[in-house]
């Protein structure tokens, strides 16, 4: 009888021991980044005290963009080596990267509001993000879109590989889209040169954003899988 | 090269018994156009810059026409069980279903937009420019239909989420068609060169990720 | 497959057997219900083998299985002959004639058949007067016909995959259908069918029992 618990147990089990130190780092550097972003790290004199909506939207960005190309890796995992776990990595991944990106538009909505007047801009970076959480959007849909759970895996699967490829590709369009309709450009995100007060704060909160997503990411994988153990009892004859 | 054209064929003789189903997508093109000046106003100054973008909306949109069924009915009648044993293979299968339907849906397309573009006031001069880049663009959107198609097949509302799959992706090739087809540089604009780029990019990719999604056929019905 | 009929020699005289299919401990599963558990089975040219079975016991997966439409989770599969597999679905298009499906089967196959081959493999399911209806308007039975009809086309040797081929058949096609395979196992084919009638009896019948 194929066991679905060989890979899965290990899994459980090295994600056991690496959980509380991740849990740990986590929380001091999201505590430490934010205490330093929000309060003691100084304004910026063009923009005051609106700039620190950076210290959430930076990493957000990040770990959108983080989080697809691990959509891809496991994409490609399933497609080309079958392995049983990455297909639930990609179904943990896909939901948690969405709100990343659906985040940083958030945020981005939110900065653009008292900088440039307008509650949404079709600047160059916010219109690339729109569209990775189209894509996001794509893969959730597709891996949910059959009538039998599983059949759903392998498309979805595909879709982030293709995906994955054409994430630069979509990027370096819109660029050229933006510059062409708009010669002078806007204000760059992050302004000139980062001084080393705003850099501390970023870098931990990027690190704590990180170990976030990890931590969210073995929880609902550890959930995918007590499911899918569920369902196979319940399926084996006589149990 | 027998199996290919054969494939071909069997489409065309099949798209053929059911030839009035072009009248209605060319309707729909042309509905979609006409739509426009309807909310925007007859004599507004935005209608001549907007006649190129509308074309290239309009032309996408039509070109998702019929895509949930492309392999649909092949996989029902378990034409594509015979296919994945035969001397074609899926890959080439694939790209002979792209070639009927860009045959099938989008050529009548690219022969009514002179029409189009006389309703909406687009100059002459500019129609060379904005044929090339829908020859190439259509193309590369009936690529992306097929991996959608491929992606998509046996799923529950399979026409809405190819458009959710397809779209985005198609966001390359509608900015690089766009320009391409209202640029002034020529015909041969570097944005053609782009949108070229993305067909050949496709062209290596389509085939690749249609065979790959059909490979596995489960039930006979494709659900 | 090969791109004319009658290239490939038939099998030796009686006596020596000619391994043309090879199972070895394949599983395969079914979403996560394991469906066939560590098949073997050997099959020479010119033996029919028959799988029975109840219902869902895996007769189809089995099928699909060596027609490469489903994946093994593990175990190998092993064919020496081409294969042609007809399944619960004709493999017709509606829309077009029965003669022209038969044509593009061909050509896409790569099979060299030239009109005299058709009216011959339609003569032989006596189909030739509704081959040029469209296939939509048939009956069941005569679409299976059709569909059948692509067996005297196959290249020999060949592997036949039948699955239920006898669905929605008359007497006289199904004795049809069985000088067919008795004519294709003489030649040096195999068969392997699924089905719950009484075929063509002879020594060289396996049984193949699927499910428990």
């Amino acid at each position: 009888m194929f066991d679905y618990l060989a890979n899965p147990s290990r899994f459980i089990r090295l994600s056991n021991r690496v959980f509380m130190p991740i849990c740990i780092i986590t929380v001091i550097c999201l505590a430490y980044g934010l205490y330093l972003g929000l309060f003691s790290s100084p304004a910026d004199y063009q923009q005051g005290d609106t700039v620190r909506i950076i210290y959430i939207h930076v990493p957000a960005a990040w770990l959108a963009l983080f989080g697809y190309v691990g959509l891809g890796l496991c994409g490609l995992f399933y497609i080309v080596w079958r392995h049983p776990l990455a297909d639930i990595a990609a179904r943990a991944i896909a939901p948690v990267g969405a709100v990343f990106a659906f985040l940083t538009l958030i945020t981005g909505a939110l900065w653009g509001k008292p900088m440039w007047g307008a509650w949404w801009v079709w600047d160059a970076r916010l219109t690339s993000m729109l569209i990775l959480f189209f894509f996001y959007l794509g893969v959730i849909a597709l891996a949910n879109g059959f009538d039998r759970p599983e059949r759903g895996s392998r498309p979805a699967a595909l879709l982030a590989m293709v995906g994955v490829i054409n994430v630069p590709i979509v990027k370096f369009s819109v660029d050229w889209w933006n510059t062409l309709h708009q010669p002078a450009s806007l204000l760059r995100s992050g302004g000139p040169a980062i001084d080393s007060s705003m850099l501390t704060p970023l870098i931990l909160m990027l690190i704590g954003a990180h170990g976030y997503f990890i931590i969210v990411v073995i929880l609902r994988m550890r959930a995918l899988l007590a499911e899918r153990r569920l369902a196979a009892m319940r399926l084996r004859p006589g149990a | 090269m027998r199996p290919f054209i054969a494939q071909i064929s069997r489409d065309l003789d099949i798209a053929w018994q059911n030839r009035q189903d072009v009248v209605v997508m060319l309707g729909f093109f042309i509905i979609i156009i006409a739509l426009f000046p309807l909310a925007i106003g007859p004599k507004s100054a935005m209608l001549q810059s907007l006649g190129i973008p509308m074309i290239w909306i309009a032309a996408l949109l039509s070109s998702l026409n019929g895509f949930d069924r492309l392999f649909a009915q092949d996989v029902r009648d378990g034409w594509l069980d015979q296919i994945s044993l035969s001397a074609l293979g899926l890959g080439w299968y694939a790209v002979a279903k792209a070639v009927s339907h860009w045959l099938t849906a989008s050529l009548p397309l690219l022969l009514i937009t002179p029409i189009l573009a006389l309703m909406l006031n687009i100059a002459t001069t500019k129609l060379p420019a904005l044929m090339t880049a829908l020859l190439v663009g259509t193309m590369a959107l009936t690529l992306l239909g097929i991996i959608g198609a491929a992606l998509a097949e046996g799923a529950r509302r399979s026409s809405a989420l190819i458009a959710i799959l397809v779209l985005p992706l198609a966001v390359p090739v509608l900015i690089f068609g766009a320009l391409a087809a209202a640029t002034d540089d020529g015909i041969i604009s570097p944005h053609l060169m782009l949108l070229g780029a993305m067909l050949a990019l496709l062209l290596a990719m389509a085939p690749l990720v249609a065979a790959t999604a059909l490979k596995i056929g489960e039930t006979e019905s494709g659900i | 497959m090969t791109p004319d009929r009658n290239t490939q020699p038939s099998a030796p005289a009686s006596g020596t057997a000619v391994p043309c299919l090879e199972i070895d401990a394949l599983t395969v599963l079914r979403g996560q219900r394991l469906v066939i558990d560590r098949l073997t089975h050997r099959q020479n040219r010119g033996e029919l083998c028959i799988l029975t079975g109840a219902n869902g016991a895996g007769k189809s997966t089995l099928l699909r299985s060596i027609a490469e439409r489903l994946p093994a989770e593990s175990g190998h599969i092993k064919c020496h002959l081409p294969r042609v597999y007809i399944g619960h679905a004709d493999g017709l298009a509606g829309a077009i004639s029965g003669r022209k499906n038969l044509q593009s089967w061909a050509a896409v196959n790569d099979i060299m058949v030239t009109g005299a081959d058709i009216e011959q493999a339609l003569a032989g399911f006596d189909a030739a007067r509704f081959a040029d209806m469209p296939v939509q308007l048939l009956s069941r039975g005569q679409r299976r016909r059709l569909a059948l009809a692509r067996l005297l086309l196959a290249p020999a040797p060949s592997l036949w995959l039948l699955d239920e081929p006898n669905t929605g058949l008359d007497q006289d096609s199904q004795t049809r259908l069985e000088t067919a395979i008795a004519a294709h196992l003489l030649a040096g084919g195999a068969v392997m069918a699924a089905t719950h009638i009484e075929m063509a009896r002879s020594a060289a019948t396996i049984h193949l029992a699927i499910g428990l």
